[in-house]
């Protein structure tokens, strides 16, 4: 069938304005860090060493409090649980709490990037349209797919535990990564190799994706969280508070974050692989050959499995297992990008010449 | 305190203990440590400790993904041993050694396999013996309730109307409802759930062992063989009839399928236009098969993704080019060659393909062509080339050769290249043949015709036995990964003490407050923040809890305690369960009074707090 | 050491200590030597032709020859000749019959060519036939240029497929190529010869057989 060009235009332009809209929710992201409000930060004598993270759905769950009032949604501040609502453990040194308060940069930030994600997931589905496929056959489509994966990881993480302090460093990555699309990466829409011809790339395909994704939010909140490591070092070491990371959660907040979300992410990551081993098993008679993509595949299981693990072993929780897990993220890219532009295997579907 | 008896509850996901643990479990660590120099057997055993040990397994395995690093980014002796020879030769120095130390073989490697099975020896070291200690303890209750569960991090503690063992009864059902594990005492109640996690934990690394296995089954008694295929012709799965073969140990010749196959036809669908003219759409060859001699012949599609399933053995489509076909009549004027000879693509995309034309029956001398064959031909600027890879204007050009071959002296040669050692370059120049046109040799050497052109395919068959077991492995890790990942083990404890005008349920708990609990608490540390607070908060918590129970003296009834701990961090949520669950159990004992949530607050802050709260 | 290893307490350095690396070390060696006489995963092998190809399996070179009481019975073969005649193994009942398999490309079976064509003719009095079996070949001509090269007059069957070679599945399977079959008067194998024939090796198996 041939391609349908007008809807590929479509697409084009479609992610040419997610590139621009999710700058401007960068924008505004970076200053809800720099003039957002912080509420509790005035309190902060008056209360515990700032908590954990938050789950929301404690003051959700719409059962009756009897004592006290229940913080409505949208105004969880930190501070305002420990006196008032004495929901159990709000401050508690194992529970959930809360991050800043949704003001009025967030709410505009949240809003870009909800019409970022509508105009971005427009241009993956146009493009699809456009070719008459499932739009993940070449690299170009697979960098679209991902970020759009990191947005979606993004938003959940807002949505389940208010962690709008990632937005500006979620949107870093997506946008470089769709500027790289839109320029470097760009390939016209077309019918998938022979290869590719199987219902197994909308299920390997889609679960590397999403995984990535995850993996994806996960080291920025990692990096995050080294950076709030080394500016509580240096603040205990005397040095005054700097600005923007004081505006940020704890470290062992933004630890916990990314834990849990490598932790959602590693079981979808291991199924893409195994998926993509049942698929290789058809197409070319084996289900293992230490392909070039295959092995850093197993590489970056490999890696993170070691930062699960190094995070249960003593001596090398916190930084050591947080560098561990950057390095899972750098050989997923090697493994997403390098691998098809420089490496020659059976994998290779960049579709740059 | 995690005893003995449920030792090795920590997986590969944070346990939330906050203690130093290794993962060997304290059973393994009290029975170690000799009292005196080691013997052969201690040393032996200290060995065992060390490999099975998590750091170890931590350091193999990421040795193991280092390892597959240098397989990845230099050429591989099993993909492309052309390339390895190149890199060889264009790295004087570096190439002889990387060879020597096995790194154009990586995954066959001896060291490569040293690795993974250390790897996977120290994977079932540790994980076979918890897997044993995990059917023997499966059924072992919860451990008793400490003195003050009000002091566990999601503890609470309020009074009720009940009667303490009503209340207690009340408390046994509703959590033996939701599915807990009861275990109860003298006045206390202890409740455990989630014990499937562990149980998760080692079939996921029950389930990679399986995996290993099944992937060396497969290496041990399946095979894999290469034959490429003109139009019109046929295999039998047979040894000699493959161009290549790789048997596993076990794999005698006469294991092979008896199958038999024929290709008819082959197609190639190219893009006609647009900017991706030229790239492949679709493959499809059209083959027949017999499943044993005497068997009708059937007929298949073979294609990239559709492997035909023949016996037990698949049979896999893996590349195509052309075959030009040639005449060759020698200078005798007999015919001594007419057949397809395959040529090897050079580029994909416009598929030029080159190759070697050996006529060693020529008479009176051997000849060899080196051929390039075209399939859209063009001539550009004095050059031949190809535009387009369907064979719309296809063309052939020779370069011609005589003499000796090389053949007759049995040592073994490629059928792609052409060894001029032993051959003088005849004088004529090559130029496009177009099918049917010939080419008449000097010296009465003889002619060549380009007859005309077929296609081949690359076919590859593979028996391995051990494909379905690690699919079945390779799932039941993921069930048991999710299950670890998902299930989340917490106890709670609910101690009841019955109120009335003695003075014990004010003054007792003050004076107990200093100590018992406190480890619990701190050990309850899911989150590394604010452990601390646990133990020191107890005298303000004790203080706060006193004070009301002293108000209420005069009323009666049963002052509850309850309190949560979770045994891990994974998937978080722990506050709205225990939170629910207390709800649900005040609710169970019809709590009349304000509820005292327990809140532990660090020491500077005991005092205000106190004062803050009633 | 100096004093001797206690069971590591959590609290140490997380570098891995000599003894470990010994340990490791020993393990590594002993690994190796099991992997090496243990089992070997063809994993990481080139799919599709390669410009090294030979397109021919070597086999294990070397002569098998089985007892008078142990030789077990040839299966049927017929089939079409080079020269488009009929052929069956069991008419030539009562003659030791020498299975050949060859292609005209394969270098070894160039090399061995000149032994059997003399062969053939030396035993042909004794009541030896020699017959060829033509594999890998596509197309009758270059087969009939070889039998011409070198002077073979024996006939060759023209199996393109290699389905004679699935008859001896079950029996003697002929491996590689090229390999030759001695099948002696009643029609069982006397023996397998792998690998190109030697003149006078076979000259010798022969004579054995000729009585």
């Amino acid at each position: 069938m041939p391609v349908n060009i007008g809807m590929a235009r479509l697409s084009d332009h479609l992610l040419l304005a997610t590139v621009v809209i999710y700058s401007l929710a960068m924008l505004a992201y970076a200053g809800d860090i720099a003039y957002g409000r912080r509420r509790g930060k005035a309190t902060a004598a008056r209360q515990e060493p700032e908590p954990a993270l938050a789950v929301a759905a404690v003051v959700r769950t719409g059962r009756p409090d009897p004592a006290g009032p229940v913080v409505p949604a949208g105004e969880m501040a930190p501070g305002a649980g420990a006196e008032d609502s004495p929901t159990p453990g709000a401050t508690g040194k194992a529970t959930t709490e809360v991050v800043a308060a949704a003001g009025p940069w967030v709410r505009a930030a949240l809003a870009l990037t909800t019409i970022g994600l509508a105009a971005h997931v427009l241009g993956i589905l146009t493009r699809g349209l456009a070719a008459h496929r499932v739009p993940w056959g070449n690299m170009y489509e697979f960098v679209t797919a991902i970020t759009f994966g990191a947005v979606i990881v993004f938003l959940a993480l807002v949505l389940r535990y208010r962690a709008y302090f990632l937005g500006l460093f979620v949107m870093v990555p997506v946008v470089l990564g769709l500027g790289l699309c839109a320029t470097v990466l760009y390939t016209a829409a077309g019918p998938l190799m022979p290869a590719l011809h199987s219902y197994w790339i909308a299920i390997h395909v889609t679960a590397a994706i999403i995984s990535s994704g995850i993996f994806i939010v996960a080291g920025t909140t990692t990096v995050m969280y080294l950076l709030a490591e080394r500016n509580a070092v240096r603040v205990a070491a005397g040095s005054a508070p700097g600005g923007v990371m004081q505006r940020l959660p704890k470290s062992e907040v933004l630890d916990r974050l990314s834990y849990r979300t490598v932790v959602f992410g590693f079981p979808i990551w291991t199924f893409a692989v195994i998926a993509g081993a049942i698929w290789a098993d058809q197409a070319w008679g084996r289900y293992w050959g230490w392909d070039p993509k295959e092995t850093w595949a197993f590489i970056t299981w490999v890696v993170y499995a070691g930062y699960l693990h190094a995070r249960a072993t003593a001596g090398w929780r916190g930084r050591k297992a947080a560098i561990i897990q950057l390095v899972g993220l750098g050989c997923l890219m090697f493994n997403l990008i390098g691998v098809n532009l420089w490496i020659t295997g059976l994998h290779s579907y960049a579709g740059i010449s | 305190m995690t005893s003995a008896r449920t030792a090795g509850v920590a997986g590969p996901v944070a346990d939330g203990t906050g203690q130093d643990v290794l993962r060997d479990d304290p059973q393994q660590e009290t029975a170690g440590r000799p009292a005196k120099p080691f013997g052969i057997l201690g040393w032996l055993r200290w060995c065992w400790r060390q490999l099975t040990s998590m750091r170890t397994a931590l350091v193999l395995l990421f040795l193991l993904a280092v390892a597959s690093v240098p397989g990845s980014m230099l050429p591989q002796n099993g993909t492309d041993p052309v390339k390895v020879q190149q890199y060889i030769s264009q790295h004087p120095v570096v190439g002889p050694l990387l060879n020597r130390l096995s790194l154009f073989d990586v995954f066959a490697a001896p060291w490569f396999a040293a690795i993974y099975l250390l790897l996977f020896t120290s994977l079932a070291g540790c994980v076979l013996p918890r897997a044993f200690r995990l059917a023997v303890s499966a059924r072992a209750k919860p451990p008793a309730a400490p003195r003050h569960p009000a002091r566990l991090p999601f503890g609470s503690s309020y009074r009720t109307a009940l009667e303490p063992s009503e209340a207690l009864a009340a408390a046994a059902r509703l959590l033996s409802d939701k599915g807990f594990r009861l275990r109860a005492g003298d006045g206390w109640l202890a409740a455990e759930k989630g014990y499937l996690r562990e149980t998760g934990n080692l079939l996921f690394h029950i389930a990679l062992l399986a995996l290993l296995a099944a992937v060396g089954l497969g290496g041990v008694f399946g095979y894999k063989a290469d034959i490429l295929l003109t139009e019109g012709d046929g295999f039998a799965n047979t040894v000699a009839a493959y161009d290549q073969y790789h048997p596993g140990r076990a794999v005698a010749p006469g294991d092979l399928q008896p199958f038999t196959v024929w290709l008819d036809k082959f197609n190639a669908t190219y893009i006609q236009s647009g900017p991706l003219r030229g790239e492949p759409a679709t493959f499809n060859a059209s083959i027949r098969y017999q499943a044993q001699p005497g068997d009708p012949m059937r007929h298949y599609a073979l294609q990239v993704n559709h492997p035909l399933n023949v016996d037990g053995a698949k049979v896999y489509l893996i590349g195509h080019g052309y075959a030009p076909e040639f005449r060759v009549i020698d200078g005798h004027g007999k015919v001594a060659l007419q057949q397809a000879v395959p040529f090897l693509p050079a580029d994909t995309t416009d598929f030029t393909s080159e190759g070697v034309i050996k006529v060693p029956d020529a008479q009176p001398k051997q000849l060899g062509f080196i051929g390039v064959f075209l399939p859209t031909e063009v001539a550009f600027d004095g050059q031949l080339r190809s535009t387009f890879p369907v064979p719309l204007h296809p063309a052939v050009s020779l370069v011609s050769y005589a003499g000796n071959l090389g053949l007759d002296s049995g040592a073994p040669q490629s059928v792609y290249q052409l060894e001029t050692n032993g051959m003088r370059r005849l004088p004529i120049e090559p130029q496009p043949l177009f099918p049917g046109q010939s080419m008449k040799l000097p010296n009465a050497a003889g002619t060549v015709t380009f007859t005309g052109y077929r296609q081949w395919i690359s076919v590859q068959v593979t028996y391995d036995p051990g494909r379905v077991p690690a699919l079945i492995s390779a799932i039941i890790a993921i069930f048991g990964l999710l299950l670890s990942f998902l299930v989340r083990r917490r106890r709670l404890f609910v101690r009841v003490h019955p109120t009335g005008a003695v003075a014990l349920s004010a003054g007792a708990p003050a004076q107990g407050d200093t100590g018992d609990t406190v480890t619990l608490g701190g050990a309850a540390g899911n989150a590394a923040a604010g452990n601390g607070a646990a133990g020191n908060g107890a005298a303000g918590n004790g203080a706060a809890g006193n004070g009301a129970a002293g108000n209420g003296a005069a009323r009666g009834g049963t002052e509850v305690e309850f309190g949560g701990l979770a045994r891990s961090d994974v998937a978080g949520g722990f506050e709205d369960e225990f939170a629910a669950l207390a709800m649900a159990l005040r609710t169970a004992h019809g709590a009349a009074a304000q509820p005292e949530w327990n809140e532990p607050v660090t020491p500077d802050e005991s005092a205000t707090k106190s004062e803050d709260r009633k | 050491m100096s004093r001797s290893p206690r069971h590591a307490p959590a609290a140490r350095s997380s570098a891995v200590s000599a003894p470990v690396l010994a340990v490791l070390a020993v393990l590594a060696v002993l690994s190796t030597t099991l992997v090496l006489a243990g089992c070997s995963a063809a994993q990481t092998v080139q799919s599709g032709p390669g410009s090294g190809d030979t397109n021919y399996i070597r086999g294990t070179v070397g002569t098998t020859a089985f007892r008078p009481g142990q030789r077990p019975a040839a299966p049927q073969v017929s089939g079409v000749t080079l020269t488009g005649q009929r052929l069956s193994l069991s008419s030539y009942r009562g003659k030791v019959v020498v299975l050949n398999f060859w292609a005209s490309w394969c270098s070894p079976c160039r090399s061995e060519a000149p032994a059997l064509a003399q062969l053939s003719t030396a035993y042909r009095a004794k009541g030896f036939q020699f017959i060829g079996v033509n594999i890998k070949d596509p197309g009758q001509a270059n087969g009939a240029a070889y039998e011409r090269s070198f002077g073979i007059r024996y006939p060759s069957l023209y199996d393109p497929a290699g389905q004679v070679l699935l008859a001896f599945r079950d029996t003697v399977p002929p491996a590689a190529i090229p390999s030759t079959l001695v099948i002696d008067r009643s029609g069982r194998i006397a023996a397998r010869i792998i690998g190109a024939v030697d003149y006078t090796k076979l000259n010798d198996l022969l004579g054995e057989l000729a009585g």
